[in-house]
């Protein structure tokens, strides 16, 4: 009843060899698999430690951009670009980068769309400047005003003499005030500001110039792509 | 017993194949995902906690952080403008908790949620404010 053994044999080659066709195969396709997944794990940390430093960079009180901690300075953020950011941040050597403020990309270093993304919360600071011309002796800037100028160009009507910020004496000049004066204010109060002049003080004859900062709320956001 | 011998290997290839794709399975399930979620969090805490220092006071004080912990009346005074505040810097997905010895604002910090969180420490006491996606 016994088959002869040869016979048994003959039958299976052709079956191991398929089989080892196969598993080979189904080897190298799960190495592929596995070398992928390790791969793609080990990608990430490397975007996300570099957009996190360059973030971190980007809002630190002594940044490019930076006026202080986490406000950026408006018109220095508009003469940022990417040449500036490989500067400042080496990190970014060898990654392509994308900073934008709000919706606006502000440097860019190559295209990073489908990398990884770190945002930070930042105050864009800008400066506006506004000038009235006064037509009273009393004037009250805000209290935000952080520095002004004053114009005196008298004309043919009666000169200024004393100019009094906060009832305290800045400026005086019997024969009369003439010209640019710089006066630095206080941001805590209101500031009045008082003119004596023997006449009227006419439309023109005094110009205030002043700058009051202002803040708008941004998200900053820094993606990094290999 | 001469028809067993073929299908024989083809069983054995059979569990070879899973054996190698349960491993190859376990690699790309099992790769641990880095949290992504913890550090953006505590970016966005300490982003908060940096512009409030650096608020200037409503009434008299150094900042507005430090208005709120000098004093149970400040507290009560403050704490809407401080919610609006927080809720104006903060992103529209993100929830908010700002504890001061006092009380205090925002919503309750929900269980088994990754949270970031920031402490500030000024010479009233300690302000703690904690962020997570809502």
């Amino acid at each position: 009843m016994t088959p002869p053994i040869s016979a048994r044999a003959q039958t299976t080659l052709p079956a191991v060899a398929v089989a080892l066709v196969l598993l080979t195969l189904v080897t190298a396709l799960g190495l592929g698999l596995a070398d992928s997944a390790i791969a793609s794990a080990e990608r990430t940390p490397d975007e996300r430690r570099v957009a996190s430093a360059t973030a971190e960079r980007l809002v630190a009180a002594d940044g490019p951009v930076a006026d202080r901690a986490n406000v950026l300075n408006g018109s220095r953020v508009d003469t940022f670009d990417g040449p500036a950011l490989r500067n400042e941040t080496p990190a970014t050597a060898g990654y392509a980068v994308e900073v934008t403020v709000g919706s606006d990309v502000v440097a860019a270093t190559g295209d990073a769309a489908d990398g990884t993304t770190i945002r930070r919360l930042v105050l864009v600071a800008r400066t506006d400047t506004r000038a009235i011309e006064p037509e009273s002796r009393q004037v009250t800037l805000p209290r935000r005003a952080t520095s002004a100028t004053v114009t005196f160009s008298p004309g043919n009507g009666a000169a200024v003499r004393t100019m009094r910020v906060n009832e305290q004496v800045r400026l005086h000049n019997d024969s009369g005030l003439r010209g640019a004066y710089e006066v630095e204010l206080t941001p805590y109060r209101t500031t009045r500001i008082e003119f004596q002049t023997p006449g009227r003080i006419e439309r023109g004859a005094v110009e205030i110039s002043y700058e009051t900062p202002r803040t708008t709320k941004r998200t900053l956001s820094v993606t990094v792509d290999v | 017993m001469s028809r067993a011998q073929l299908p024989l290997s083809l069983v054995e290839v059979a569990l070879g194949a899973t054996l190698i794709l349960g491993v190859a399975l376990g690699f790309t399930l099992a790769t641990p995902v880095p949290d992504t979620r913890g550090p953006q969090l505590t970016a966005y805490a300490e982003d908060t906690a940096t512009v409030l220092q650096t608020d200037p006071a409503r009434h008299n004080g150094t900042s507005r952080l430090r208005e709120v912990v000098t004093s149970q009346r400040a507290f009560d005074r403050e704490s809407g403008s401080l919610e609006r505040r927080v809720e104006r810097i903060l992103p529209a997905n993100i929830l908010f908790r700002v504890r001061t010895p006092y009380g205090s604002v925002g919503t309750a910090v929900p269980r088994r949620t990754t949270t970031g969180t920031a402490t500030v420490s000024t010479g009233a006491g300690t302000v703690r404010i904690e962020v997570w996606y809502a």
